[in-house]
């Protein structure tokens, strides 16, 4: 039995695999780091960041921005889910605090629309969960019966 | 504090962003992480914080002891010593009252009626993880494989660190130390492996798992007697996709919250129901706990070097207290009974009764004869009583009522959670390589949007992970 260590390699060992992926001269480049995007542009040539430290803490950086726009996603997009959770918090000021914003943040969103993607793909999902056997028979028998009256015809 | 909840979510940024910010000062960020998970785990019980301390503080010491000394009789007692208070520790709290109840039932049984002293021991959440861990960090010490710990922290944080601190995995010395002695660096494939990894795991608790327990395992497993046959074939195959679900899903969160905190864990999951033999499922299996059984337990009894009836000697012993580790019940002993003897009757197959011109099993056939044995040994785990897994045995001959919880939405979800194991092998590693090439702002669309498919479908609420009560 091997017990392997499942998570890649660090940039010490295999520097060759590790590291974030060159910068092409792409709009989206640019979000990522400005000056590397306006040096491949113009094609000016920059001292390559091959200090691990240097590409540790671009990952690093990488990583907290995914993290930022993700928890901002679900602020905008899952509010109710925000204001579920408040409610179950214990009854004090604080808990009644976050409840009153999480409630006012909720309506908000809601007036913009903002939570009608979450309720469409929950409200499919629960229809969803609700089809029975006896549906889908029925379903196919619909079909099947279809496509024969469409055979009767076409005779 | 679950894993899959907004307390932790907001937990979680608070240690992100302060863990990071410390990163210049390695010191300061380990007393953060410590200071940290014993927060997280006070938030179930802040008295079982001074055991987690009392725990690491008496590894700590025996450990320290047995790298001082070279004198091989002494350095054995103390070894011996380090496991017996960790045995000591966990056998009171897990086993303490299962143990006074049987005896007071055999002296029931030979007329010898005595009040014993029964009490009520409440059982710390994860003691099971960490005491194993603590044991093999010891043993690891006497065996010269990892050095004794410079500093108590090291040794705290290795049995506290909150990811894997109350289900697991178990992280060995040997993984985890040498990662504490410098400040941790992230790259973007593990970041990303990361962050796949926790959407990955809340879409198989919160979606699969939390899904087929409330509308199909629970309500069968608490009267079997109430359903016929196609109920109770659901809820066996439904319970052997929940366990994996729910199980794997805290690996792979506690992996890829590490991972962010810039860790590795070792893997514990491998797409255990592709396994073709018993043996090939327990090296897929919550790989952290059978490796541990095999290093400290199976291989010191003998392993397979004393002859075949040994072998399977050993392999009884080891699955016995394989099964009792998992909780203080005959049912969890039975379970393990019966991986041990079908190890047992693999072994003797392969080694005395096989010849070698004899047609091999084609490994599809393995595969189904496996997962099927699993699915059985499974309903005995799950079952409160002998009583009740022979209710449900006994009900599996009842082909004439029809199903009720049956639908075809938890019937895609089994056949959902199946389906994992035909994904290529390290899927994930595969998509988070494609990924971290994308910029941050179209990975964080990406990784969000993930996570909102999730909140949208998951069930409001979400029960403990089953390994919390071990």
């Amino acid at each position: 039995m091997s017990d392997p260590i499942d998570m890649p390699p660090d940039p010490a060992e295999a520097p060759a695999q590790s590291g974030p992926a060159p910068h092409p001269a792409t709009p989206s480049g640019f979000l990522e780091n400005p000056l590397i995007w306006l040096a491949e542009a113009t094609g000016y040539e920059l001292d390559s960041p091959a200090d691990e430290a240097v590409l540790a803490d671009q990952a690093r950086r990488w990583t907290t921005r995914i993290i930022i726009v993700a928890t901002v996603m679900l602020a905008v997009f899952n509010s109710p889910s925000i204001q579920t959770w408040a409610t179950t918090l214990p009854p004090d000021w604080g808990s009644q605090t976050v409840d009153a914003l999480a409630d006012v943040w909720t309506q908000r969103l809601s007036e913009l629309g903002l939570d009608k993607p979450r309720a469409v793909v929950h409200q499919n999902y629960e229809t969803a969960k609700q089809v029975q056997w006896r549906d889908i028979l029925r379903t196919f028998r619909f079909r099947r019966d279809t496509a024969r009256a469409d055979d009767d015809r076409q005779d | 504090m679950l894993f899959p909840t907004m307390i932790f979510g907001l937990f979680f940024l608070v240690v992100y962003a302060t863990a990071w910010s410390l990163n210049a000062e390695n010191q300061r960020r380990k007393q953060f992480l410590l200071l940290a998970s014993w927060v997280f785990y006070a938030w179930w019980d802040w008295r079982f914080v001074g055991l987690l301390i009392a725990s690491a503080l008496l590894n700590w010491f025996v450990a320290g002891q047995i790298g001082r000394t070279d004198e091989a009789r002494r350095r054995r007692w103390l070894v011996v010593l380090g496991v017996a208070i960790n045995l000591t520790i966990l056998g009171f709290f897990k086993y303490y009252g299962f143990f006074v109840e049987q005896l007071g039932d055999l002296l029931k049984l030979v007329g010898w009626q005595r009040d014993l002293p029964l009490i009520h021991v409440i059982l710390p959440i994860g003691i099971s993880f960490f005491t194993f861990q603590g044991m093999s960090y010891v043993i690891d010490v006497h065996r010269g494989r990892v050095a004794p710990a410079r500093s108590l922290l090291d040794v705290m944080l290795l049995m506290s660190f909150f990811p894997h601190l109350v289900a697991g995995p178990i992280v060995r010395a040997s993984d985890l130390l040498p990662q504490f002695a410098t400040a941790p660096r992230l790259n973007r494939q593990m970041a990303m492996h990361g962050l796949l990894l926790i959407a990955w795991g809340l879409f198989k608790k919160t979606v699969i798992a939390s899904e087929l327990a409330s509308n199909l395992v629970d309500p069968v497993f608490f009267d079997p007697t109430a359903y016929g046959a196609v109920d109770l074939v659901g809820a066996a195959y439904g319970y052997a996709v929940q366990i994996y679900c729910d199980f794997s899903a805290y690996s792979d969160i506690a992996i890829g919250v590490a991972a962010l905190l810039g860790y590795r864990f070792p893997r514990n999951f491998d797409q255990p129901y592709r396994a073709s033999s018993l043996q090939e499922f327990w090296r897929r299996w919550h790989i952290s706990l059978s490796s541990w059984l095999r290093d400290y337990l199976y291989v010191p009894l003998g392993g397979n070097r004393g002859g075949l009836a040994r072998t399977c000697v050993n392999l009884m012993i080891t699955f016995l207290l394989g099964g009792i580790w998992h909780g203080a019940a005959w049912t969890f002993i039975a379970w393990g009974a019966l991986h041990g003897v079908v190890l047992s009757i693999e072994r003797i197959w392969w080694s005395a009764i096989r010849k070698p011109n004899w047609p091999r099993l084609s490994s599809t056939l393995g595969v189904i004869i496996t997962f099927n044995i699993v699915t059985l040994s499974w309903i005995l785990f799950r079952s409160d009583s002998f009583a009740t897994a022979l209710a449900f045995l006994q009900g599996l001959g009842r082909w004439g009522e029809p199903g009720t919880l049956v639908t075809p939405f938890i019937v895609m979800l089994i056949l959902g959670g199946l389906a994992m194991h035909a994904l290529p092998s390290r899927a994930i590693e595969r998509a988070a390589s494609v990924l971290q090439r994308l910029p941050s702002p179209a990975a964080g669309v990406a990784i969000g949007l993930a996570l909102l498919l999730v909140e949208a479908i998951r069930p409001a609420g979400v029960a403990p992970f089953i390994y919390f009560q071990f």
